[in-house]
């Protein structure tokens, strides 16, 4: 029974991350068609992000008040319809309402990390840092997978239809939360929970969540930087549209592998010692790409690197968090971990653009990757990687 | 980490990606069928079928080779005549594909600009 909770988990975060991917595609047959500019749909997505972002932290208070099929469920229902109704929406507010804030909200119910608090809350410790890294592989896997898919729908339907199709199968999210309805060790009955502002309250009072916090906001920088500058900066560099692609491709595959490994290696080395790795293996990979001659292997070697490191750090800082204050509040404070690694991803996107407008250059944020991936790094040392907080559930009264 | 952990993961990754690959190539297969005269196609007949019958299943549905591949049974095909794909899926081809931006990442095993190269050998 457990064994099918997690497979059905890791294909909601399959789903989950592979159709949000997917929104690219429609960058330029949806405004088209509607004569729209392309910066309506742009919008759209950049609501989109901010209300996950927003909506996280919720989604994990939600998780534990109301269980993860709730949640999941609602999630995935709301995000269905938000993929589908875009395919409706007329005019720019409803595309907003639509692709913006329906996906958005329903991302945050329905998104990997609350699949991963849903994992963490089920799954046995022994076995808990296998099934986070299992989780966030999976999302790799569909980030990597869905896309063409996606592709394949437009090309043999139509946009219209596609939409329709991908909204389809986001609503299979909904028909399999139910097999997460698992109780594990962190839902005893018969326990009332702690205010989600004190569970807050008193993680922040320790400075080892503080460090990890800071340390998410760099994953964020540092990747969304990447996703968006680098197929320009690349071409700009000589490097041809086609080994751009393939140097995506090329993460998108190492990813797998990473989130995977470093899932496992961090119940078995340490996670803070992992994500010390990860951050210093980033700046160091970096550093390298930036010295070296630009060449097809530098590149696709740099790719593969930066592929292993790429959502690595998601199973390990979850992992940690759950460490540090047990699985029952995990999904809230890796919630608010998350809405930290989300500010980052925006300042990495911003910071890329507008230290481009200035400069004339992406230079000077890769060197910032780097210094903060060797930042990042430190921070991750002196973090207590043991039971912090009694952040237990207190016994009802009157429960038995 | 017991091997049972791995196993399952791997069993998932090999399950999920079985599903995945069915579901491509009947969309590939279905955009196969809007692409326009003139567009250079994949055309797939079933495997063991000798060479030599290939090009005659070719040439009945008034098709025109553009490159061959490493497998006999799969060709880089077009024609500038309207209904080709149904002729060629007449003539016994299984599968007929257009291009697809995602082609590369799909068919590894496929030389990543094979379309490119086909539409260059178009009159």
């Amino acid at each position: 029974m457990l064994r099918i909770a997690i497979i059905l988990a890791c294909l909601i975060a399959l789903v989950s991350f592979g159709i949000r991917a997917t929104f690219g595609l429609f960058t330029e047959p949806l405004p088209a068609a509607r004569g729209w500019d392309r910066e309506v749909f742009a919008l759209a997505i950049a609501i989109q992000n901010l209300f996950w972002g927003i909506g996280q932290p919720f989604a994990g208070a939600l998780l534990n008040r109301f269980g993860a099929v709730t949640v999941l469920g609602v999630g995935g229902a709301l995000y269905a319809a938000g993929v589908a109704l875009s395919a409706f929406s007329t005019t720019p507010l409803e595309l907003h309402l639509t692709a913006g804030v329906l996906v958005g909200i329903g991302t945050s119910g329905a998104s990997y990390i609350t699949v991963l608090g849903a994992l963490g809350q089920i799954v046995p410790p022994e076995r808990r840092a296998w099934a986070l890294g299992m989780g966030t592989a999976a999302g790799s896997l569909g980030q990597f997978l869905i896309p063409p898919l996606g592709q394949a729908f437009i090309d043999a339907y139509g946009w219209h239809a596609a939409l329709l199709y991908l909204a389809a199968i986001t609503a299979s999210m909904a028909a399999m939360a139910p097999a997460l309805g698992v109780r594990g060790a962190a839902s005893p009955p018969g326990m009332r929970d702690l205010p989600t502002s004190e569970v807050l309250r008193r993680a922040f009072g320790h400075t080892s969540y503080v460090l990890l916090v800071t340390g998410f906001f760099v994953c964020g920088f540092q990747l969304a930087f990447i996703t968006t500058h680098m197929p320009p900066y690349l071409t700009e560099i000589g490097y041809s549209a086609a080994l751009a692609a393939w140097a995506i491709g090329t993460i998108g595959l190492f990813n797998i592998v990473g989130s995977y490994i470093a899932g496992s290696a961090g119940g078995r080395y340490g996670n803070k010692y992992v994500l010390s790795l990860i951050y210093s293996g980033r700046a160091a990979a970096i550093a390298l790409f930036l010295l070296l001659p630009p060449s097809p292997i530098t590149l696709l070697a740099f790719s593969a690197v930066l592929g292993v490191l790429w959502l690595s750090a998601a199973p390990t800082t979850s992992g940690l968090v759950i460490v540090m204050f047990g699985p029952r509040y995990m999904p809230v404070l890796f919630g608010v971990t998350f809405f930290s690694h989300q500010i980052g991803s925006f300042l990495g996107v911003w910071l890329g653009g507008v230290l481009y407008m200035r400069t004339g250059s992406y230079d000077v944020v890769w060197w910032l990757c780097v210094a903060l991936g060797i930042a990042a790094a430190l921070i991750h040392l002196p973090i207590a990687e043991r039971p912090l907080a009694a952040l237990e559930p207190q016994k009802a009264s009157g429960a038995a | 980490m017991s091997k049972l952990s791995h196993r399952t993961a791997l069993s998932t990754l090999a399950l999920i990606i079985a599903v995945w690959l069915i579901a491509m190539a009947l969309l590939m297969n279905a955009a196969g069928g809007r692409a326009g005269p003139g567009t250079p196609l994949l055309v797939l007949f079933p495997p063991g079928k000798p060479r030599l019958e290939v090009i005659h299943a070719i040439s009945r549905s008034e098709g025109m080779i553009l490159r061959d591949t490493a497998l006999d049974s799969a060709w880089f095909v077009s024609s500038v005549a309207p209904g080709f794909q149904a002729r060629l899926r007449a003539q016994g081809a299984i599968a007929v594909f257009a291009d697809l931006p995602y082609f590369p990442v799909i068919l590894g095993c496929l030389p990543h600009n094979a379309f490119a190269r086909a539409k260059r050998q178009l009159p």
